[in-house]
């Protein structure tokens, strides 16, 4: 079953990790325990996959330095899941049926993208393979809420039990938090919102104006628009400007206009607008031309830069490969986290059973009950697989660029 | 009192907001206008309502957004901003009135004696046809374009009502051109011959009238001015994309028929109408109430009042 391009990946891995592991050959003496990583690597992707491999592979590439996991020697098996560059749920869910196909793959590290997570789910459940993605942000994938649809979480459940988890917070965090930045670190008690009526934006809004009034703000209006036919923002800045609001906030994508929206600001309201990581891009600098400056979003991520915990693996990183965009990404930090965990719940899991080749089940409960301190922080798993990590990044358009401002532990 | 409950019920009773929302109204007004000032005079002369005409307002719309990539957005500053503007809609407008007349050659002229019906549906044809030509072009695409910000942005407070230059910029514009189309209507021979046609096509014809050079040249006219008003709507609102036509045509047909389908200052006074009436829905109401507000025009006019505020006067229709 395995695909040609699977089994050269696979291989190179093999050969890259033998290279790299060479004087630790005495590490495996008990036998080998496989972790798979499935992330997009090839075309348009390459930028996001690789930087997150590379993470995974350190962490590999330590634990083997110090020996191994419990006397196992530890084993790297990659695939990519980008077909024609672009990441692929099929090919996806093909690499994660070849994890479950290999018994020495006891978890896996990935994916990259919601939309493969969906895919390749419902297999890893059935087969009960743990898997940690570093990068996934889409809430149903875990939890239920109204707006879910096609039966998530459940649906991507059919096992039943929990073995999907994530090292990364959720979007539904991001407009709690954006209200508590903005009640809280800017000082702004008044607000206008608008939203792009999407799933994404509309849920983002809401949950922002939920927490702007919780913090004793007031929200003076809040609207949809239908962005495919909607340039007219003017009337509703009027709107804003007349009842004397001193923020905007936007629940929307730059596709659905978030820079348009901005530009036409100019001349009608001089206030901060803000918006989730839809915004975060730089479409949004490009469409709010001059009036760019001024404008918050929330990444939910760790910006691992600027975290204490973070300068050892930065250390270390610097050293193993480099610090370039080529080989360091925003989801380097959590892939080693990710990565990290499983490997020490494959230590707890071998020590529980007599140090000897433990089962996927018994890794997967380990994973669940996993504290860890890491490169991005304290990490635990709750009941659904998230993180406790509920960190959120904020970021500032100034000088016409996207600038890393500050992050907050999201406590709702 | 009636004030204590307008504010109760979430009612801005500020007159300086009001001002606001009528200047927007009429900045929007303006491009309505436009737009339906060519429904209007293609109406009035051969009968057709051409669903194209909000899809010529669009490639007006890209046109005028290639050439200023072609000339550089950038040299679009201090005194070379006039100048190069006015190549923009010189060259836009000759492009759309060809593309106008075009159509009209194409795909309307052989059905000019065909049942009403036939031309009507080609048009919706023809607009489709329209839109999956933008759609494929290299360079549109689906998602929106950022259209150049090349008008100054300042503003000035006039009794308290804030008025942008962009805003005054897009009625002047539209004014000139009104004029401009009233004079050459009025004033010339060929704007004689276009009020003849739309009076009695076989009479003009007997008189000497070339009846398919003057019907090409209504297209032209009205196919430009929504050229005019495509470049006009980038500038203002700096984002569009290849289904603009749909919905800002139909809002224009709403003007066309509230004036009076066929009666150019109808048109002129519909589009200002229709613009304040969205202005004011979405200032009052809300943004998603506007479009609902404005078809109750389209259907109340329709049933009550046919033909429009000023009425299709035969003898001034052209």
């Amino acid at each position: 079953m395995l695909s040609i391009r699977g089994a050269a990946l696979a291989s190179v891995a093999l050969i890259g990790l033998a290279a790299c592991g060479g004087s630790t050959s005495t590490g495996g003496s008990k036998g080998t325990v496989k972790i798979g990583i499935d992330l997009p690597l090839s075309g348009n992707e390459t930028s996001n996959g690789v930087p997150t491999k590379n993470g995974a592979l350190f962490a590999i590439k330590q634990a083997n330095d110090k020996g191994g996991v419990e006397g196992f020697k530890v084993e790297a098996v990659v695939l990519d899941d980008a077909v024609n560059g672009k990441h692929d749920p099929q090919q996806g869910a093909k690499n994660v049926q070849q994890f479950v196909a290999d018994t020495g793959v006891l978890a896996m590290v990935g994916p990259f993208n919601s939309n493969v997570a969906r895919a390749e789910m419902p297999i890893a459940s059935t087969a009960n393979l743990p898997m940690i993605s570093p990068s996934n942000t889409g809430e149903c994938l875990t939890q239920t809420h109204p707006y879910c649809t096609n039966g998530e979480p459940a649906s991507l459940h059919p096992g039943g039990k929990t073995f999907y988890f994530r090292v990364c917070t959720t979007d539904n965090i991001q407009g709690p938090a954006l209200a508590d930045y903005a009640t809280k670190t800017l000082k702004k008690t008044k607000v206008y919102i608008l939203d792009d009526r999407e799933t994404y934006g509309k849920g983002l809004a809401d949950n922002f104006e939920k927490q702007f009034k919780t913090d004793g703000g007031t929200v003076a209006g809040h609207e949809g628009f239908d962005a495919a036919s909607t340039d007219d923002f003017k009337s509703f800045l009027n709107k804003a400007k007349a009842a004397g609001v001193d923020l905007l906030f936007f629940g929307g994508t730059d596709t659905n206009k978030a820079g348009i929206i901005r530009n036409q600001m100019k001349g009608i309201i001089d206030v901060p607008y803000m918006g989730g990581d839809g915004i975060q891009t730089d479409q949004f600098l490009k469409d709010a031309s001059t009036n760019a400056d001024g404008s918050y979003a929330s990444v939910a991520a760790v910006n691992a830069d600027k975290l204490a915990a973070a300068k050892t693996f930065l250390d270390g990183f610097k050293a193993y490969k480099s610090l370039s965009t080529t080989d360091y990404g925003a989801y380097t930090a959590n892939a080693y986290d990710a990565t990290n965990i499983i490997i020490q719940a494959i230590g707890t899991a071998i020590k529980a059973n007599g140090g000897n080749m433990p089962d996927r089940e018994a890794v997967r409960k380990a994973i669940g009950a996993v504290d860890y301190n890491g490169a991005i922080g304290h990490t635990t798993f709750d009941n659904n697989g998230d993180t406790s990590n509920k960190i959120i990044s904020f970021y500032q358009v100034t000088g016409g660029k996207w600038a890393f401002v500050d992050q907050i532990t999201f406590k709702g | 009192m009636h004030e204590t409950l307008l504010v109760v019920a979430g009612i801005n009773t500020d007159p300086a907001y009001f001002g606001e929302q009528l200047v927007l109204g009429i900045s929007i007004g303006a491009i309505y206008a436009l737009i339906a000032l060519g429904y209007t005079m293609v109406y009035g002369i051969v009968e057709l309502i051409n669903f194209a005409h909000g899809d010529v307002f669009t490639v007006g719309a890209f046109f005028s957004f290639f050439c200023i990539s072609l000339i550089g957005a950038g040299n679009f500053s201090g005194l070379m901003l006039i100048p190069l503007l006015l190549v923009v809609f010189l060259a836009t407008m000759l492009f759309n009135g060809l593309l106008g007349a075009t159509i009209e050659r194409v795909a309307y002229r052989r059905l000019r004696n065909s049942p009403r019906l036939t031309p009507l549906i080609t048009a919706v044809g023809m607009s489709f046809l329209l839109e999956g030509i933008l759609y494929v072009i290299p360079g549109i695409g689906p998602n929106f374009k950022h259209y150049p910000d090349l008008l100054p942005t300042n503003s000035w407070t006039i009794a308290g009502v804030n008025v942008s230059a962009k805003g005054v910029f897009v009625v002047v514009v539209a004014l000139v051109l009104m004029l401009m189309l009233q004079r050459f209507i009025q004033g010339t021979r060929l704007g004689k011959a276009m009020r003849a046609t739309a009076q009695d096509r076989d009479a003009a014809q007997l008189m000497g009238v070339d009846i398919d050079r003057t019907i090409a040249l209504t297209f032209f006219i009205g196919s430009a001015l929504a050229g005019a008003g495509g470049i006009i709507y980038g500038l203002y609102y700096n984002s569009i994309y290849f289904t603009l036509g749909f919905r800002t045509g139909i809002v224009a047909f709403t003007a066309a028929v509230l004036g009076g389908i066929g009666n150019i200052a109808g048109a002129a006074i519909g589009g200002f109408m229709i613009g304040i009436v969205f202005s004011m829905a979405s200032g009052y109401l809300s943004q998603q109430w506007s479009d609902v507000v404005i078809f109750s025009v389209l259907i109340l006019v329709l049933v009550f009042k046919p033909t429009g505020l000023l009425g299709a006067r035969v003898a001034d229709k052209a």
